[in-house]
């Protein structure tokens, strides 16, 4: 019997993946569980893992196509078994097109029309329900059938962008209208995300753009075609977009003495380097700061939740730090999971592990989820101090410059001394100024007086 | 809790049989090797000696000899339990019980009644070959004014029969053979089963399995193998196919969204068919998954033993038509 190897759903975000490599070829003998392809997302490379004793049929998505969630890659077959029987196998799933060799359009999840939708009758019970076009909800049920989980997962996404859905001017509306531009997709630029008639423009621009490149340069852009963003480039302007728009910033800056700090980490480096083979960085010590900072703080060490009665929060129990780490096209936040409770060797060699992976784009989803808090660190670049966009909906960032010899005033003297900027980046539905003031006096001491970490 | 302690079907069927003597004369038995025999699965042994050979009576071969006997004492008033050892062998009775037994108190107005049980054997299993191996229930639950009950555990065994016997209308009580040795707890006491009302034997929440008579322990063996792999089944067993308790079956098919029934007896037109289209009726808006059914094979069923048993369910077959119900999960 054939079983079919198709792409999962890894991550909430995730709507489609790109086939990066096969590490089987067909014909070739795989083993239930032994990874066959692996996948890139918006966030991930993963393996996917054969599901059945047997050898790998034909290729259907080849290495750089993508394939959307559900949609067949491959199958394994058994040994002798040909693609003709695995294809009329297929045939019982009605909502995946006929899969056709090298054709990665045909395995996209075709938009249904009214008489193809199969959907259980429980599914359509929940969908009259809810409100919910059957026609947009994945299948994921046998055979290819909607299931009650389906709608009430598609119902779930609905809300949770209808909330997050932009305000749209009424020129924008009409000309999104005109334009046969699909809203959902345009991200605002107006006050509080809400979309204007600019943004549709330009998302007609790019539209045309996507649809016939290579094109002669639009009106707008005489400089060059638009290039449209994809992978974690796209990810991270819808993110960072979002999270400026939505999240009422507030900043708070400090110069604090470093001197202690690097005399620590001078002092630590060696014997850390030898147990562990990590060098130490100040943004391991800064890691430990900040949890220690979080766990006298608890007030920060939150997260801001939508709430069918308003805003609200949730008081995190565990301190977990992300650090924000520079890739190539983008960028990632790896989390420290309860780093508050790793000594400053344990912090070093986590973080070099998964920073390590993050730059080889290895990283699993659970690396990226459940940070509390974020720390950004551009000192090695020579900034000496930024302000930094709030991982939402997490309520705070630390952006941390680099440390440098300044000249400080002190009782009445100018000394030089090594000092570093830190700057806060708050949520003012969260907090408020004189709570991240009292975190932030918190931080500066730690790093002032190092050895508090260890009372 | 009254006092429990732990017996086979047989027994609980023997101690029914004895307390409804006991407590009613008007009882009384009628079948071929009951008495001195003691039952050809001992189901009757020593009521012969307890009650006498007036009341528990040995018969030739003759099906339709004591099932019309029957029939015609319990219209006088009396309440004879009768046992045709293999339900093959109704066929030789069917006049009585289809025409007669079924008929008489609704062709009388009401004035006659016919309170009749009939014991019989079902189910495959011990290599007893096409005529000693069918599961005919199917044929009476089809025909109006017969109650037709069968148990799965020794506790519902003697508290349906003890029913059934004080029950005004005739009842056919079908036995699998192969579960005569299950052993469950019975309680001390005296106690009775009402006929109608379903009992849901394992609790869960993904998927229902509607399982009668030598199928409920399929089922439970199901549900427990798919309990390893995170998938809840529940298990409900109807008792009585008639009359039969729709308002059980259809809370639990609401609940999960998917069903398969399972029952001994042949697939087509059978019992799995009249279960599934109520509740293709009646719940419809609730199915996740299409509603399937797993019986014995249509074939006449085979003496060789590895033949045989590929006629019959079996818990490996039950979950992978569950796993069938369930698709891709997020």
């Amino acid at each position: 019997m054939a079983t079919e190897i198709y792409l999962p759903q890894l991550g909430l975000t995730m709507t489609e993946g790109t086939v990066t490599r096969w590490l089987k070829t067909t014909g070739e003998k795989v083993k239930r569980g032994e990874p066959v392809v692996e996948i890139e997302t918006d966030k991930v490379t993963t393996e996917i893992e054969a599901p059945a004793d047997g050898v790998l049929g034909p290729i259907l998505v080849k290495e750089g196509e993508k394939a959307p969630i559900g949609g067949t890659l491959s199958y394994v077959l058994a040994e002798g078994e040909t693609l003709e029987e695995a294809q009329i196998s297929r045939t019982v799933a009605p909502v995946t097109s006929q899969p056709v060799p090298g054709a990665a359009e045909q395995v996209q999840a075709p938009p249904r029309t009214g008489e193809e939708i199969f959907a259980t009758p429980r599914a359509r019970r929940k969908a009259h329900e809810l409100g919910v076009d059957l026609t947009q909800v994945p299948a994921s049920g046998p055979g290819g059938r909607i299931v009650e989980a389906d709608v009430r997962w598609f119902a779930d996404q609905m809300s949770a962008q209808s909330k997050e859905m932009p305000r749209v001017s009424p020129v924008a509306r009409r000309l999104a209208a005109e334009l046969g531009v699909d809203l959902s997709t345009v991200q605002g630029t107006g006050e509080g995300g809400r979309i204007r008639r600019e943004d549709i423009e330009r998302a007609a621009a790019a539209r045309k753009a996507a649809a016939a490149p290579p094109v002669t340069p639009p009106v707008l852009t005489p400089a060059g075609p638009i290039e449209v963003l994809s992978g974690v480039r796209r990810l991270v302007a819808e993110r960072m977009t979002r999270n400026f728009t939505s999240t009422p910033h507030f900043y708070l800056t400090a110069e604090v003495d470093a001197s202690a700090l690097t005399r620590m980490r001078d002092g630590l480096l060696p014997r850390i380097e030898a147990t562990t083979g990590t060098r130490l960085t100040i943004t391991d010590i800064l890691v430990k700061v900040c949890a220690r900072a979080l766990r006298e703080h608890p007030e920060v060490n939150v997260t801001y939740a939508e709430t069918p009665d308003g805003p609200g929060l949730i008081r995190q129990t565990e301190v977990n730090v992300g650090i924000a780490v520079a890739l190539d096209d983008g960028l990632v936040v790896p989390v420290i999971r309860q780093a508050d409770c790793l000594t400053l060797a344990e912090i070093a060699s986590k973080r070099a592990e998964v920073v390590e992976r993050a730059r080889v784009g290895k990283l699993n989803l659970s690396d990226l989820e459940g940070g509390t808090f974020t720390l950004t660190n551009l000192g090695m670049f020579g900034v000496d101090h930024f302000q930094a966009i709030i991982n939402s909906p997490q309520a705070a960032i630390l952006a941390v410059g680099r440390v440098r010899e300044r000249p400080v005033a002190v009782s009445g003297t100018v000394l030089i001394r090594p000092t570093l900027y830190l700057t806060l980046s708050l949520d003012h539905r969260l907090v408020d100024g004189a709570q991240g003031a009292r975190f932030l006096e918190s931080l500066a001491r730690l790093i002032e007086e190092p050895y508090l970490l260890l009372d | 809790m009254p006092e429990m302690r732990e017996i086979t079907i047989v027994e609980a069927l023997r101690e029914a049989l004895a307390e409804e003597m006991s407590r009613d004369p008007t009882v009384f038995l009628m079948g071929e090797d009951i008495g001195r025999a003691n039952g050809v699965f001992n189901v009757t042994a020593g009521l012969q000696d307890e009650f006498g050979k007036e009341r528990v009576i040995d018969t030739p071969i003759s099906e339709a000899g004591f099932t019309g006997m029957g029939v015609g004492a319990a219209l006088t008033g009396m309440r004879p339990v009768i046992e045709i050892l293999f339900c093959d062998f109704m066929t030789l009775a069917m006049d009585q019980i289809v025409n007669q037994a079924a008929k008489l108190h609704y062709m009388t107005g009401g004035q006659a009644k016919v309170p009749l049980v009939i014991r019989t054997l079902m189910g495959a299993g011990r290599g007893a070959a096409a005529q000693h191996s069918q599961s005919l229930h199917a044929w009476v639950a089809h025909i109006p004014g017969l109650k037709v009950v069968m148990p799965s555990t020794p506790y519902d065994a003697k508290g349906l029969l003890k029913s059934a016997i004080r029950d005004d209308n005739p009842v056919v009580f079908f036995e699998d053979k192969m579960s005569y040795q299950v052993k469950g707890l019975v309680p001390v006491g005296e106690y009775t089963i009402p006929l109608g009302v379903a009992d849901v034997k394992r609790v869960g929440g993904d998927v229902t399995f509607i399982a009668t008579s030598s199928m409920v322990q399929v089922a439970l063996a199901a549900a427990e193998m798919l309990a390893q792999e995170g998938i809840s089944a529940e298990v409900v067993d109807p008792r009585t196919l008639k009359p039969l308790d729709k308002e059980t079956i259809l809370e639990s098919v609401k609940k999960t969204g998917r069903v398969v029934i399972i029952d001994e007896g042949y697939l087509s037109y059978g019992v799995t068919a009249e279960i599934a289209a109520i509740i293709a009726d009646e719940a419809f808006d609730y199915l996740d998954a299409p509603v399937k059914r797993l019986g014995a094979m249509d074939v006449p069923v085979p003496m060789v033993p590895v033949l045989e048993q590929a006629t019959v369910p079996n818990a490996e077959q039950l979950v992978t038509t569950a796993r069938s119900l369930f698709g891709r999960r997020y």
